[in-house]
């Protein structure tokens, strides 16, 4: 046993010529919000679909709330809400009648709170599926997930077709499922949504994982755009790019723009040196971290 | 018996039109029987056929379209009623398990605390028991119009005839069923069931004519179904348990081969 709420050891899944997971190694710890990240294709829905033995691996073990995913999957999908990338439900039944059916096949656990949900989320119970907007599917979605209140929570693209207010509503049920101390394993191709909610992200593609770090972790390797203008003359380009993590520097006239990587300080105190009229730090954008990650992988 | 129930009700509208068509055409169809009674000509051309043809046609063993054992074997017993039973027991097998794999609504279904065998098990199930009240629906069409119309049949040949024939639908729909949750694929499931039905529906016809293929017409499930004459004889026990056992057969190996693979996006 361990307390990992997930647990991957040399995780591998081949299809014939498709990619699948290539010998992946990752720990979820209980109690975390991890964003797995990956465009698309990469091999997210593989590993997510392996931890409910929807599919089975070619090699390697995948442990899930301490119990192996093969051996106990019916133990562990009752403990698991799973909201799966591309939710399908019967065209004909209300939205009532699906999830009455979904509840019925947990033994009716999480019914109460399923009420209070469609309230929140503004479904109207008595829609046919096939007239639902994919917004107001992926609601069903995240209400037959969420409501059971289950330990984990496998979340697979889980805002995709939400508008921003109904996204918030989600990472409002994350949030507090992180203060009641469930694990959230959500996969994204969206960078803020995850630098949002997650604490923790791995990064995967081509079905390999390429980096697992903290969101500050890579904020702090992130570059960040500082654009200061100065009253009198200020520093010339050789001083500034002399400056630790400082990567390029463009001057106009007053206004400078420098672009660094990684911490402030070297530059700051060099700045002091000089009459600073105004200064303006663009916040690290994790899509620049991630972009480079690719970039790096491709080289 | 969640899954049970569900599939259940998901046929509801379709369950009304195909009870409201068995109906109708059992109806109709032994209605005009008094108008057939009369007329000797259709027998003395029928007698002219060779033997094969009669058979084929429900009427060997000496039955006689102008007879209501005859005439419910020429129009029901040994053509429409198993290709209606095998369209409806076929259709409904692949869709509670290809179809319902390509739509992806069985991902989320599988990802729920019900152990796959269960849930397969329960969808089998409720194929069957849809199709039995088919079958149970047409009997008593049959004896409630069979008097009306002036023809007396025993409620054991009905009863005979009527579950032998429905038994080649299930043992058609278990192969469907079967290959279904065995592959995923829907082409695969209605591609070879409905090729074998025709298939075997030829060979039972043929076979007697042919002395090299005469014995191969024990492999068709028609054969199974019509030997014995249930609609003389009443149900022959051993065929029916024969042709249940296959079908029965069929699904059970889907259900093993779908509790070991992946499920499909």
């Amino acid at each position: 046993m361990t307390d990992a709420a997930i647990d991957l050891s040399s995780l591998t899944k081949s299809y014939g010529k498709a990619r699948g997971i290539v010998d992946l190694d990752l720990e979820v710890k209980t109690g975390e919000v991890f964003g797995y990240l990956g465009p698309n294709g990469s091999g997210k829905t593989t590993t997510i679909r392996t931890l409910l033995d929807l599919i089975r691996p070619t090699s390697g073990t995948a442990t899930v709330l301490g119990l192996d995913a093969q051996k106990h999957a019916l133990e562990i999908r009752s403990r698991t809400g799973y909201l799966p990338g591309e939710l399908s439900l019967y065209e004909e039944m209300t939205v009532q009648e699906s999830l009455d059916y979904l509840f019925a096949l947990r033994g009716g656990a999480g019914t109460d709170r399923m009420k209070e949900l469609c309230d929140q989320f503004e479904l109207d119970p008595t829609r046919k599926i096939r007239d639902l907007s994919s917004g107001n599917k992926q609601k069903i979605g995240v209400i037959q997930a969420f409501a059971h209140q289950p330990e984990l929570l496998i979340l697979d693209e889980p805002t995709s077709g939400l508008d921003p207010l109904m996204q918030q509503k989600v990472y409002h049920l994350i949030d507090a499922a992180r203060d009641e101390g469930r694990t959230v394993f959500l996969s994204s191709h969206v960078l803020p949504e995850v630098e949002r909610i997650a604490d923790r992200v791995g990064i995967i593609r081509k079905g390999k994982l390429i980096e697992v770090a903290t969101v500050d972790e890579l904020k702090d390797r992130a570059v960040r755009v500082v654009e200061v203008r100065f009253g009198s003359e200020g520093p010339d380009e050789q001083t500034l790019l002399k400056a630790d993590n400082v990567v390029s520097v463009e001057q106009r006239r007053t206004t400078v723009q420098i672009r660094i990587e990684g911490s402030m300080d070297a530059l700051i105190k060099i700045l002091a040196g000089y009459e600073v009229v105004a200064m303006r730090s663009e916040e690290a954008d994790l899509e620049e971290v991630f972009l480079d990650l690719y970039r790096e992988d491709d080289a | 018996m969640t899954v049970f129930r569900h599939t259940i009700r998901s046929r509801r509208r379709s369950m009304i039109g195909w009870s409201l068509s068995l109906i109708g055409l059992i109806g109709v169809t032994v209605a005009a029987y008094p108008s057939i009674a009369g007329q000797e000509g259709f027998s003395d051309i029928i007698d002219e056929y060779p033997e094969f043809v009669q058979e084929i046609l429900g009427l060997g063993s000496g039955l006689s379209i102008n007879e209501p054992a005859g005439y419910l074997n020429s129009q029901f017993f040994s053509n429409l009623l198993p290709l209606l039973f095998i369209i409806f027991l076929v259709s409904f097998g692949v869709r509670v398990t290809a179809t319902d794999e390509r739509d992806g609504t069985l991902d989320l279904i599988t990802a729920h605390p019900i152990p796959r065998r269960r849930l397969m098990l329960e969808k089998a199930l409720a194929v069957l028991t849809t199709g039995a009240f088919l079958a149970l629906l047409s009997i008593l069409t049959f004896v409630i119009s069979t008097p009306l119309a002036g023809m007396e049949i025993s409620l054991s040949a009905l009863w005979g005839a009527t579950v032998s024939v429905f038994l080649v639908g299930v043992l058609f729909g278990g192969l469907a069923f079967g290959i279904g949750a065995a592959t995923g694929s829907r082409g695969s499931a209605l591609g070879i069931t409905s090729g074998l039905a025709v298939a075997t529906f030829i060979l039972w016809g043929l076979a007697p004519l042919i002395d090299a293929i005469n014995p191969l017409e024990r492999l068709s499930p028609f054969f199974w179904a019509l030997t014995g004459d249930p609609i003389l004889n009443g149900v022959q026990a051993g065929n029916a348990l024969l042709l249940l056992g296959v079908g029965v057969g069929f699904a059970g190996a889907g259900i093993w081969m779908f509790d070991r693979r992946d499920i499909a996006v």
